[in-house]
């Protein structure tokens, strides 16, 4: 059981280093347009669509370790008053609710990408990126922070801090 | 089945507020409170249709819609530039360079998230981005230096909705295509009102600690000029890189979005020339980064989804079509509307408020003998004021996930600051020369 | 049977493509006797952008929407025909390419799982400019914002450096100088207050895009046949209106500009013999990979 909790949070990791990545891209990206722009008076024209596309892969990378390092906020105003068994509780609840709302994101993300794939569906931009690429990073994101919930669920079950 | 726009608002409202206090994360509790809202609307679905596969569809759309956003991008940049400069002590160095200029003043090193916050409002359209940034570099160092906790973060929380006062604001660029008025005249407009509410939180911290001195550490030193002008080696780097980014996007180089880069190579460079930045500091930078920008754009995201399932069920087109049916003299009009505006601000985002009540509202309120310039700060402060409303307020979110405090805490330090904004906009609203003085002295010349 | 739908309008509530999707829903409640309301949701307030809105519509998240063509035409090419540079010159020519067309995007349509109820079009593009533009000298270094892939290429092909920014980020740019001139219509130009920053609109009548009202082929189908019969009779009149308004809206819009100082001119014949010989080019390397239904609209208007 541990082990696998390891592995999932592992993961969770390996996202945050593909976000920073998208971060770093980011940076490059927009380094290179500016260059272009003010020193050779052309421009990439797709800074502005690339970055929106990065933003998507880091945010969504990032969404699990982001719950691993208990970074995703709660209000724990009722919460806090509970004994450390209906805190344990509560957790669960809400552990099953958030992965049943992840779950049904999941499932009907994989449709999206699957048919912007199938219907061949591409950017209005002069790059025409096939859009089902950058999309999917949303089922990859939510798969890993589905993943990561399942584990913060078990950690509560096995009494694990 | 509810078919009244209103019930639905209760059932939305009363389903957030029950997700949000289980515990929740609050992301998902506003993606929950939409889908009940979902359910219990009466959708008249063809019977190909499933109310799932719709909900399901919406979601997914809207994950991909909100995120693919070229100027949200520069949210995590910024908060990537906040974390350099934090965690190669650039942030203390600032904070250690302010202290003999600040320390004549009643409030001392309080002013700093007042200033600090106006600066980078000047770069960037939106407080999330506004309240993160000085946020972190702030913070840690006031309590650090035994500065009281209530105070710093209600400085915090009502400094950092000055990036939609002060220009370049997203909100503003929104108004005025909605509302054809003038972008530029919009950016004019909001500086003095910005500049004037920076002020009014100043001499507010000034009087809370003449009345309470404790609130200060008591350790008081004195400066000679001397030690004053040493003090501006600290200061320079940060006042460097303010000028960069704001040099940049002024001089046509890079837009507002992109200037985020420019922050962030900046922060890099100042680190550097420290001999602060390491490869471990920096990859920490990095995953802190991560983690902010996740938690800000995971209820950004769920805000998305709650705004976009209130437009569907009309509740923000029902309010303000009953208040356009009120009749009302023009001075108790902007009090219902503001009034409105603060309900809908509880769990709307700012864009959402002005998209979907501006097409009722704004011929009402011109109608009533308001100048749409004049509204459109009007609206600015209403989007504001929203930002620390709970349940959805976006600086209450980002300040708890800063200090870690409860949320009981974090509304009571910022409610005075919530008032001073409040009374802000009944002087606005009574000398409206407060807006207009600098657009109309540019048009003359 | 009752019916109740929402329609997605991408524009501002003031801007007129938003006004006639609501004239629609106006008419369509008067001729059906309330039992089909349309409740239009102006300024994206749904949280749609455009390039989804095809498919949005097919699977029925939206019943209905207000289409840009050219932004779907990465889903159907056949959606790019009205946003082809320099194809149709003026209003007449453009109805004759939108009645070509038309039962090529019928088609498209029936294909996502939609129909097409009307169409009409943006005034046309043109170029606003900071320096008068009189040779074909005058693009080379020229800063402009483009809207489209097409407008990019077009300019780059004229010597000029195209860029693309969001609406929103256009007011500072042209402020700051980032960029200095805007390929649009007069009509945008004259709701973004261009006259605050830039002199002289050259109306190079670059293209008349068209502008599409969809309806979901279930949520059609739904529909009594005298339902659907006030439905199309509403959809004929606006349409017409529409177009009508376009023209206004342009003639408007010029005069407007003209009042607040900026100095309106045609093309010289250096310069729009340049635009359309690129055009042609580009009209002709689109051609060579292009889809069927592309090929065949335009062929049966240049016929
Ligand atoms: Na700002
Ligand atoms: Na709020």
């Amino acid at each position: 059981m541990r082990a696998i909790i390891r592995l999932i949070e592992g993961l969770s990791v390996g996202g945050a280093f593909l976000s920073a990545a998208g971060m770093i891209f980011i940076v490059c990206l927009v380094v290179i347009e500016i260059f272009l722009r003010s020193v050779l008076n052309t421009s990439t024209l797709v800074s502005s669509e690339y970055g929106g596309y990065a933003l998507v892969y880091l945010i969504l990378t990032g969404l699990a370790y982001t719950m691993k390092e208990d970074g995703l906020i709660r209000i724990n105003l009722l919460t806090s008053h509970f004994s450390e068994n209906g805190k344990r509780i509560a957790d669960i609840i809400s552990g099953i609710l958030g992965a049943a709302i992840t779950a049904f994101a999941l499932n009907y993300t994989v449709q999206m990408v699957y048919e912007t794939w199938d219907l061949e569906m591409t950017a209005d931009t002069i790059a025409e990126t096939p859009l089902w690429i950058p999309q999917l990073a949303i089922p990859v994101g939510l798969a890993l922070l589905l993943l990561q919930i399942i584990a913060f669920i078990a950690r509560r079950a096995i009494n694990d801090k | 089945m509810i078919s009244d726009p209103l019930m639905l608002a209760v059932v939305l409202v009363g389903g957030m507020v029950l997700f949000l206090l289980s515990g929740l994360w609050i992301g998902f509790s506003l993606y929950a409170a939409a889908i009940c809202g979902m359910l219990f609307c009466k959708m008249n679905l063809p019977p190909t249709i499933s109310v799932w596969d719709k909900i399901g569809d919406l979601m997914a759309n809207s994950l991909w819609n909100t995120m693919n956003s070229w100027p949200l991008s520069a949210l995590p940049l910024f908060i990537l530039m906040g974390e350099i400069l934090y965690r190669t002590s650039i942030s203390t160095r600032l904070l250690n360079g302010l202290v003999p200029w600040l320390s004549n003043i009643p409030g001392r090193l309080y002013h700093i998230n007042v200033v600090a916050c106006s600066l980078f409002a000047a770069v960037s359209g939106s407080s999330a981005a506004t309240t993160a940034t000085v946020g972190k570099i702030t913070f840690n160092e006031l309590s650090e230096r035994g500065y009281h906790k209530s105070l710093a973060i209600g400085s915090l929380a009502g400094s950092g909705t000055l990036g939609f006062l002060i220009p370049p604001s997203l909100i503003m660029i929104i108004y005025g295509i909605l509302s054809d008025t003038s972008i530029g005249q919009l950016f004019i407009a909001g500086v003095i009102p910005g500049l004037t509410l920076a002020g009014v939180y100043s001499v507010y911290i000034i009087i809370r600690c003449m009345m309470d001195p404790t609130l200060v550490p008591q350790e008081k030193e004195e400066f000679t000029t001397a030690q004053r002008i040493e003090s501006l080696k600290d200061l320079f780097p940060v006042f460097l890189l303010i000028t960069v980014v704001l040099g940049g996007i002024y001089a046509g180089l890079t837009t507002p979005t992109e200037a985020a880069v420019i922050g962030v190579l900046g922060a890099l460079g100042i680190a550097f020339w420290f001999k602060n930045l390491t490869l471990s500091n920096f990859k920490e930078a990095l995953l802190s980064a991560v983690k902010t920008s996740g938690m800000i754009c995971f209820i950004i995201c769920g805000a998305a989804f709650l705004s976009q399932v209130v437009g569907f069920l009309g509740i923000a087109t029902a309010i303000s079509k009953y208040i356009a049916t009120l009749n009302l003299s023009p001075y108790m009009l902007i009090i219902v509307l503001g009034i409105m505006y603060v309900m809908l601000g509880m769990i709307l985002d700012g864009i959402s408020i002005v998209v979907m009540t501006l097409p009722i509202v704004l011929p009402i309120v011109t109608a009533a003998g308001f100048d749409p310039l004049w509204f459109g700060i009007f609206v600015v402060f209403m989007v504001e004021l929203s930002q620390v409303t709970p349940p959805v307020g976006f600086s209450i979110f980002v300040i708890q996930y800063i200090t870690g405090d409860d949320v009981k805490d974090i509304l009571k330090a910022t409610f005075p600051f919530f008032v001073i904004m409040v009374l802000m906009v009944i002087l606005v609203t009574i000398f409206p020369e407060i807006v207009f003085y600098l657009p109309e002295k540019m048009i003359g010349t | 049977a009752d019916l109740k739908m929402d329609c997605n309008a991408i524009y501002g509530a003031t801007n007129f493509h938003s006004q006639g999707a609501k004239l629609f829903a106006d008419k369509v409640a008067e001729y059906t006797s309330g039992s089909v309301q349309i409740t239009v949701h102006p300024g994206g307030s749904l949280g749609f952008k455009g390039p989804e809105l095809l498919k949005t519509v097919k699977d029925g998240t939206l019943p209905m929407s207000d289409i840009l063509m050219g932004v779907v035409s990465g889903s159907d090419q056949v959606f790019g025909v009205s946003s082809m540079p320099l194809l149709a010159k003026d209003y007449a020519e453009a109805k004759k390419l939108y009645e070509a067309a038309k039962p090529y995007y019928d088609k498209a349509c029936r294909r996502w799982n939609q129909k097409m109820l009307y169409a009409a079009p943006w005034p046309p593009s043109g170029l606003f400019t900071k320096e008068p533009l009189n040779t074909a000298a005058d693009f080379e270094g020229l800063k402009t914002r483009t809207y489209d892939k097409n407008g990019a290429e077009l300019l780059r092909a004229a010597g000029a450096s195209p860029m693309s920014l969001p609406w929103g980020e256009l007011y500072s740019a042209l402020q700051t100088g980032l960029v200095d001139s805007v390929l649009t219509s007069a009509v945008s130009g004259k709701d973004g207050k261009f006259w605050e920053n830039l002199k002289y609109f050259t109306k190079i009548n670059y293209a008349f895009p068209l502008n599409m009202m969809v309806i979901n082929q279930d949520y059609w189908d739904a529909l009594n046949p005298k339902q659907q019969e006030a439905v199309l009779k509403a959809a004929a009149e606006v349409e017409a209106y529409q177009w009508e308004q376009s023209a206004k809206s342009n003639d408007d819009s010029l005069k407007i500009l003209a009042e607040k100082g900026i100095v309106i001119t045609e093309p010289s014949k250096e310069i729009s013999d340049m635009l359309n010989r690129d055009a042609k080019l580009m009209l002709e390397n689109t051609l060579k990979g292009a889809k069927k239904g592309f090929k065949a609209a335009i062929k049966a208007y240049e016929k």
